[in-house]
């Protein structure tokens, strides 16, 4: 009798809840509409992206109407999910601030979500739910290739457009597909054979030959090439890879691997971070080299510019590093080009690839002047209005992959020149 | 099956008695008594004649000469063992009666795989209401019924399951003087349709009274043996005991 | 003598029900209706299907009042023998699969009942044995599966291979012997044993059984992800003994074990992940909320009187 009384309850709330689903919708958008409309200058179309129907399009025309600064086209309402912390370290923090700064900005909503990239499981999981909360467009690192053709498969079905962020694609049969995709946006990947190598042979200069390295998983497009460039580096200048740890995801696990690396190798000269996903690794790893008191002669070096890069340099534990101008730009300019796809005016009817050349930085200096541009999660990349006025098609026709692909060139060799 | 035949050698831990060249036999249609004191190692023999422990040298046999070496070889041969530690062993009192009463009887409740609800639920109110088990339902938990009723539980089990020769031990411990009757009156039916009991007892009225037979220890080892008789008193069977 | 044990166990069953329908309504509300759109019920059903088919398998364990850490480790062990099976045909996958997944559910049944080692502590050891296969067989890597053998990650096979495991595991748990005698085992062994049962065997054949279907598991995440990595199945674990809890399976197990449990729970799971993703928390948020759920409905639920040590 009881659980009958209860089956009756729960197949009415789920009653109760469809109808409530249903009926709810369009006045929530509503009242979000003022409420957006008040709080932010450059709303243009803001209202959220919810069920649509006629009388909404209405009331937004009226709202872009009173604002200003707002896109002289009108341009569709769109939700972005990325798969990257939006907190946790600086650069994770610059990032987030930028893409929301230029989605706010062009009347657009995007969520982050931290730990996507760590399993396949988890990518897809992403992506799954990314979708049934309503994106329009999905920006991922993905983990390997293979999760590509599922994840694909997942935003065609359901018309939402993605793009890859750090990655480059390795498999031709998922290449191919992927050319042949109508969803897929395209990538955005760093020189990361070349930062490998750069870095390595950076090494060689400082006398070191036995080098021990912290990476990902076997598979990681990423970490694949920079172990590539690192590899034929140390195929130039004769140093050898004496030992590695990988997939770690916390500074603890960063300390045992360095620690072992210690005790196994006493002629260790140093100990390069290939790629890592969790944060204060390079704290830690310097910390075991000085627990060890083996700072003098072991090494620190790393691609992707860490937080704590000018103490390390002071320490002297740090002594070359390869990164972005900033880290974040690369998302930021994908994000860019998916926001653009999602709000119907796109700037390329084919996938981009757009490629992002790393530097080196080598002393303190460098880095001091580096971190007082991009260490702190206040720097715009452009200011606000150059977000709208340049890099939405619907303001700036002439805006096409190639354009996208020298203002980034151009970021990197104007980075610390402002 | 007509005789049941034990020649038991057994040595146990420490703590407990040690049972040295232990042999009897028990007939069908019944009733043998195990008395002494409590550490005088009959506790154990239920437990050996049933298959829980393992003798270090002797067997248990039924008459056709199995060996009992586990519980479920004894119930293959219609054994069933109804232990001292009623609460801990051989009643689940954290469950409900009815599935205390189907557990020996799973076997034979099965139907094409599956067992009814309906069949095992009818099946144990009827074995219930044999015993006249003083419950709300077969779903009451048997942690909440008394002593006597418990025990009149087990017995429903092993009634349900059909068996042949019943081990008891203690069967009548710290229950009220109308359940113990009654279980008496059980004992005796049983008896008279020709099945076979080994009765374990502490008290001595019950060995006495009941027993067609009486064996008892002393220091795990057999001290006397003795037939029903009019002259068999408490105090002749403590002289063996003690 | 407590005076309604049935009552109380009847509270328990109750909580976990009303919690999950706390659950809906609550993100029902929150998120202006999103929870029961088609699209939605899809994303729900993706993520309960892993959950629920493992709880399914853990509950025979439960029952019995054992644990079993490693069943993330059997699921992703088996991903990659279904991954290398499929490498020489995609048929091979699915025996490729659950088979491994049988062996290593019977190599913990055989810790734990053999070599006398309490469940947590066997499983325990067993989950870093397998663990260390699979980063050998991975060495550093990951396989990927062919690309046709995506195209099986339909919703229709998953909806039906839900139905009929969940449906052949009621029948098992509530109305065959070996479901009865679980329970039994779980409720006293002592007394288990003293009835006929096989209390080492039941044991082992709980334990084969859930490294079946976590087998099983590893060839459906196989060609959900199309990739066989060492973090497949990382959080099955937690995700199943949560489910398992907030549905109301005692960890002791016994006869109080119910199978609704098992649906109420994983379903309660499935919902409050989405639902926090629909909301658009962080994963942070995500973790402190599921944490405090699964408290509360412990707390109310939980058997204080039955406590006794995990076997």
């Amino acid at each position: 009798m009881k659980s009958k009384f209860l089956v009756g309850l729960l197949t009415a709330t789920m009653v109760i809840g469809c109808m409530t689903g249903c009926g709810s919708s369009t006045e929530s958008s509503t009242a979000k509409t003022s409420t957006v409309a008040e709080k932010d200058t450059t709303a243009t179309t803001a209202v959220e992206a919810g069920n649509e129907s006629t009388s909404m399009e209405a009331a937004a025309d009226a709202t872009s109407a009173e604002s200003t600064g707002s896109n002289s086209v009108e341009t569709k309402p769109y939700k972005l999910a990325v798969g990257l912390p939006d907190s946790g370290a600086t650069m994770f923090s610059l990032m987030s601030n930028n893409i929301k700064t230029f989605v706010n900005a062009t009347g657009g909503e995007v969520v982050f979500q931290g730990g996507v990239g760590a399993s396949a499981d988890a990518t897809i999981q992403f992506v799954e739910d990314q979708i049934a909360a309503g994106a329009n467009g999905i920006i991922i690192s993905p983990p390997s290739d293979s999760v590509i053709p599922t994840v694909d498969s997942l935003c065609s079905d359901a018309g939402v457009y993605w793009g890859i962020t750090f990655r480059t694609v390795k498999d031709d049969a998922v290449k191919e597909l992927l050319n042949s995709s109508k969803y897929y946006i395209g990538n955005c990947s760093e020189d990361e054979y070349s930062a490998g190598y750069k870095v390595m042979s950076n090494l060689h200069d400082k006398g070191v030959t036995k080098v021990a390295i912290i990476s990902q998983a076997k598979g990681n497009t990423t970490t694949d090439l920079r172990e590539a460039g690192a590899n034929k580096a140390c195929q130039d200048f004769g140093m050898e890879i004496v030992a590695e740890a990988r997939s770690l995801t916390q500074a603890s696990d960063a300390t045992s691997a360095a620690e072992s690396f210690l005790t196994a190798y006493s002629d260790l000269d140093a100990i390069f971070v290939v790629g890592t996903t969790g944060t204060g690794m390079h704290e830690a790893i310097a910390k075991a080299i000085e627990d060890a008191g083996r700072q003098n002669d072991v090494k620190l070096a790393t691609i992707d510019f860490p937080d704590s890069m000018v103490s390390l340099f002071e320490s002297g534990d740090l002594v070359t590093c390869a990164g972005l101008a900033s880290w974040g730009y690369d998302p930021f300019m994908i994000t860019v080009t998916l926001a653009n796809q999602c709000m119907g005016c796109p700037i390329s009817n084919t996938p981009v690839s757009y490629s992002c050349n790393m530097f080196d930085i080598n002393d303190l200096d460098t880095a001091k002047a580096w971190v007082s541009r991009f260490g702190n999660d206040q720097t715009l990349y452009y200011d606000k209005d150059t977000m709208v006025k340049t890099y939405c098609k619907a303001n700036n026709s002439g805006l096409t992959a190639d354009s996208m692909q020298k203002a980034i060139t151009d970021f990197t060799e104007n980075s610390l020149s402002k | 099956m007509i005789a049941r035949q034990q020649k038991v050698f057994c040595r146990l831990d420490i703590e407990m008695s040690s049972l040295h060249s232990v042999t009897f036999t028990l007939h069908k249609g019944e009733i043998l008594g195990f008395g002494g004191l409590a550490d005088s190692g009959m506790h154990d023999i239920g437990k050996v004649a049933f298959g829980i422990t393992e003798a270090y040298k002797g067997k248990v046999c039924t008459a056709d000469g199995t060996e009992i070496r586990n519980p479920r070889i004894a119930m293959n041969k219609k054994v069933a063992y109804i232990g001292k530690n009623r609460d801990q062993e051989s009643l689940f009192i954290n469950g409900p009666i009815r599935d205390n009463i189907a557990c020996a009887s799973y076997d034979k409740l099965t139907k094409h795989m599956l067992i009814s609800s309906r069949e095992e639920r009818s099946f144990c109110e009827k074995w219930a209401k044999v015993l006249d088990v003083k419950m709300q339902d077969v779903n009451q938990y048997v942690m909440e019924l008394s002593g006597g009723n418990k025990q009149k539980v087990a017995i429903a089990k092993w009634l349900g399951f059909g068996a042949d020769i019943f081990i008891l031990d203690c069967p009548t411990r710290g229950i009220d003087i109308g359940v113990k009757a009654s279980i008496y009156e059980l004992m005796i039916k049983l008896k008279n349709e020709g099945k076979s009991i080994l009765l374990i007892s502490e008290e001595l009225p019950e060995i006495i009274g009941m027993s067609d037979r009486v064996i008892v220890l002393r220091n795990g080892m057999i001290s006397g043996e003795f037939c029903r008789s009019e002259v068999l008193t408490e105090s002749k069977l403590i002289d063996y005991m003690v | 003598m407590e005076p309604n044990r049935q009552n109380t166990i009847k509270l328990q069953t109750i909580f976990p029900f009303l919690g999950l329908i706390a659950v809906i309504m609550f993100f029902q509300v929150v998120t202006h209706g999103s929870v029961f759109t088609i699209r939605n019920i899809k994303a729900v059903l993706n993520e309960s299907f892993f959950i629920l088919i493992a709880t399914v398998g853990f509950s025979f364990v439960m029952a019995e009042g054992n644990l079993d850490l490693s069943m993330g480790t059997v699921m992703a062990v088996s991903c990659v023998c279904a991954a290398l099976g499929a490498r020489i045909t995609p048929l091979l996958a699915i025996p490729c699969a659950v088979i491994p997944g049988l062996l290593l559910g019977w190599f913990n049944g055989f810790v734990h009942v053999n070599l006398k080692l309490g469940s947590l502590i066997a499983t325990m050891s067993t989950q870093s044995i397998f663990t260390g296969i699979l980063i050998l067989t991975l060495n550093g890597g990951t396989i990927s599966a062919p690309m046709e053998m995506l195209r099986w990650n339909s919703m229709t096979l998953k909806i039906v291979t839900m139905l009929l495991i969940t449906l052949i595991g009621f029948y098992v748990y509530q109305n065959t012997a070996f479901g009865k005698r679980c329970r039994a085992v779980g409720a006293c062994a002592e007394a288990a044993k003293q009835t006929g049962i096989n209390v080492g065997r039941i044991k082992k054949s709980s334990f084969v059984i859930l490294g079946g279907l976590c087998g099983l598991l590893g060839f459906f995440s196989l060609i959900r992800t199309g990739t066989a990595s060492s973090s497949t199945g990382s959080d099955l674990m937690m995700n199943v003994w949560c489910a398992a809890l907030l549905g109301g399976l005692p960890l002791t197990g016994g006869f109080a074990s119910k199978y609704r449990s098992v649906i109420v729970g994983s379903f309660t799971m499935a919902f409050l992940a989405n639902g926090m993703t629909l909301m658009g928390l962080a994963t942070y948020d995500k973790q402190l909320i599921k944490g405090v759920v699964f408290l509360i409905t412990i707390a109310l639920s939980f058997d204080r009187e039955n406590m006794v040590v995990i076997k």
